[in-house]
């Protein structure tokens, strides 16, 4: 199974107990698909910054290093190796 | 046209060499124009002096400017400007700093203060209300700049007069020096070498006026606006208030464009478990805000056990973390946290200084460095940087090479050197690796101050907020209207002296309507957002024209070699560089939507356009 890597920033690394860790995920899993499995193992303490409303008002999301707002569809399922970044929207420097 | 409110409509004009203090009128359509902070103190520069001079000559001025908002009840307005020829870039120096010298200002009645001249020997100004004194500096001369502010407030009785000062490294007139108001900085470009080549220690002021307000029902329901978008955010008290500007390094270190080791290894190291925000967090000891600032994200940062134990400083920020930490190959709180106390003692620039002995480090490396006076400047070397930065300040050995910054160590050295100069215009690169954020690169080249974050602070790019629209900080593309748009918005701060941090973070979609409502509840001149928008513009177009009569162009407006050819090597920003063609395309397309020609010159039309008619004359004589 292709195996993901995931990294929080700030508040979500809180959130999600890791700055950094990796997962396996099915083939042909997409990046919303993953984001609901990890909501869950945390007890959906991820919805509110990504599911209500506009998410990018709370979170940047970014595959490979590409903000995924700018990704085609068909680019948002993950394969193997796949970093996943999950960015608060912070200000300020 | 009158004034009603916002200001008192006076100019204090100081002269050193001749020991005398006047009074002028400001004529209130010119203040409409120019309202205050750096385009007040630009305009007045532009007209006062003529090109060319030595800006560490008698006929560089100091200019000191606050806004109409400074003083008042508005929130984050505690602001001041100080205009100058830049020692360090030879363009026009706009330096702005928080803190209570700014409001103690605006309450001794003055709306700019102009020192020029040089005096015969050290002294400081002491300023209450309309009373002006020159005194005799001898006793603080030497001090670093905490020193001096004790000093001065016990020997004048009053521990609440406020005080703007140079440290040793201003005396000694090096080019990285900084003007400090309590821990407060007019941090770079030069500032203090001016100061200190004026004989000037200190100006102390205490005011008692109180600041009119033209239309109180107006202003206050502007400011109620301001307070309801600090509120809303989800950074502004959440995050900021907490952290201060640190909470962005993660951020960066994460998306690959925190510079490690002089941008060689940018993305090679990630320093969020090591310089990161959570780290500094649990350093802090107090806020300590600026007057009327209800967000309060300076932090006061204390070591509290290990070689630095006992060391406090106000801050890091996060410029200073990337400086005195990651350029340098170190990643120790601690040591930011001393390295950062002891600049602010001597009166350094925090990014200049870094950002030039991490060149030194890497040219050390190469082997291009070669007598070192027995120093070894390996990476990482903490106690050898606390030396350098001392040596700097004072002028000492290898110190006096490093004292003036990147370009003239460069010159020195020769051999090269100058690929490992990260600068613009003469000015260090602040702490973000533009390879990696296209249209902050842009704003970097194109900042009329130099590589300068705060002049056109991509927040798009670097943070994600989507005003005016979302932005991929990858693209190329559209980078130039975008770079104008930042620079106008944080141009319009810079003139109304309003704090840029919470403008990004809570008003970003609101902020120019709120200004304009501001301005017009306390000056009780009418001005629409779009006039706002057109603060900046005007700010960016009479700086440019500064630069152009100093012979500036678009030949200035290029990044270093290293970000056009050398590949962010690791990271998610891995591969990236900003070619010559990427910069050109990008220049192109800015100057087309500035209104400015193939060479970076503002054409007669725009000039005209924006009221700046009276300096076509200093067009170059091919336009």
């Amino acid at each position: 199974m292709p195996k993901v890597f995931i990294k929080g920033i700030n508040y979500i690394q809180d959130i999600i107990g890791a700055h950094e860790f990796s997962m396996e995920v099915e083939p042909n899993t997409s990046i919303e698909t993953l984001l609901k499995e990890l909501d869950k193992n945390v007890g959906g303490q991820l919805a509110s910054y990504l599911f209500d409303g506009d998410s990018s008002e709370y979170m940047r999301i970014f595959l490979n290093g590409r903000d995924i707002r700018f990704l085609d569809s068909e680019k948002l399922v993950l394969a193997d190796g796949d970093k996943l970044l999950l960015l608060p929207r912070l200000a300020g420097g | 046209m009158s004034l009603k409110g916002g200001y008192f409509g006076k100019l204090l004009r100081i002269n050193l060499t001749n020991r005398t203090s006047t009074v002028e009128d400001l004529d209130p359509a010119f203040l409409k124009k120019y309202v205050g902070g750096a385009m007040l103190g630009t305009k007045i520069l532009y007209d006062e002096t003529r090109p060319g001079i030595d800006a560490l000559g008698e006929e560089n001025k100091l200019i000191y400017t606050i806004g109409p908002l400074t003083g008042t009840d508005c929130p984050t307005a505690s602001r001041m400007n100080i205009a100058t020829k830049s020692p360090l870039t030879g363009a026009i120096c706009n330096s702005l700093s928080g803190g209570f010298f700014p409001v103690e200002m605006k309450w001794a009645g003055w709306d700019v203060i102009i020192i020029e001249g040089k005096a015969d020997e050290p002294v400081y100004i002491l300023i209450k209300d309309d009373k002006v004194e020159i005194r005799k500096a001898e006793k603080y001369w030497g001090l670093n700049t905490f020193d001096t502010q004790n000093y001065l407030k016990e020997d004048l009785h009053d521990l609440n007069i406020r005080i703007s000062c140079i440290g040793p490294a201003g005396e000694n007139l090096s080019l990285l020096s900084s003007i400090a108001n309590e821990a407060r900085v007019c941090g770079r470009k030069g500032v203090g070498a001016v100061m200190g080549s004026k004989n000037l220690k200190a100006v102390a002021i205490r005011g008692s006026n109180k600041v009119p307000i033209a239309d109180q029902e107006k202003f206050k329901a502007a400011i109620r606006e301001q307070l309801h978008e600090f509120k809303e955010s989800h950074i502004a008290y959440p995050v900021f208030s907490k952290t201060g500007s640190t909470c962005g390094i993660e951020n960066a270190s994460g998306l690959g464009f925190f510079p490690i080791k002089n941008w060689m290894d940018t993305g090679v190291v990630d320093v969020s478990d090591t310089l990161g925000s959570k780290v500094f967090l649990t350093q802090v000891q107090k806020g300590n805000p600026c007057y009327k600032c209800p967000i309060d994200c300076a932090k006061v940062r204390m070591v509290k056990k290990g070689r630095y134990a006992g060391i406090s400083s106000e801050g890091p920020e996060f410029e200073t973390v990337y400086s005195l930490g990651s350029t340098l190959g170190i990643y120790n709180s601690d040591f930011v946290i001393a390295a950062d106390r002891l600049c602010d003692e001597l009166g350094m620039d925090t990014i200049g200084a870094g950002v030039t002995i991490g060149m030194a480090m890497e040219l050390y490396e190469k082997g291009i460095l070669t007598d070192t006076e027995g120093l070894d400047l390996s990476w990482g070397n903490e106690e050898v940087v606390l030396q350098l930065l001392r040596m700097m300040a004072y002028k000492e050995g290898l110190g006096k090479l490093l004292s003036d910054g990147t370009r003239k160590f460069a010159q020195a050295i020769g051999n090269g050197a100058d690929y490992y100069a990260m600068q613009v215009k003469g000015l260090e690169i602040p702490g973000y690796d533009v390879r990696g954020l296209k249209s902050h690169g842009l704003n970097m080249a194109t900042s009329y101050t130099g590589a300068d974050h705060n002049r056109g602070y991509a927040f798009q790019e670097i943070f994600g907020i989507p005003f005016p629209h979302a932005v991929e900080r990858l693209a190329i593309e559209g980078k130039g209207a975008l770079t104008k748009w930042n620079q106008d918005f944080c141009g319009t701060y810079d003139v109304v002296t309003l704090c840029e941090f919470p403008t990004q973070m809570a008003l970003s979609g609101t902020a120019q309507r709120i200004v304009a409502g501001l301005l017009t509840g306390a000056t009780g001149i009418d001005y629409t957002e779009e006039e706002v928008w057109e603060l900046g513009d005007r700010l960016n177009n009479v700086c440019r024209m500064y630069n152009v009569r100093e012979g500036f162009s678009r030949k200035d407006d290029y990044l270093p070699r290293r970000i056009q050819e050398e590949p962010i090597k690791e990271g998610l920003s891995k591969g990236e560089v900003i070619s010559k063609e990427d910069n050109d395309f990008m220049l192109d397309e800015y100057y087309e939507v500035r209104g400015w020609d193939k060479n970076g010159i503002p054409t007669p039309g725009k000039l005209i356009e924006l009221g700046l008619e009276d300096t076509i004359k200093d067009l170059p004589a091919s336009n």
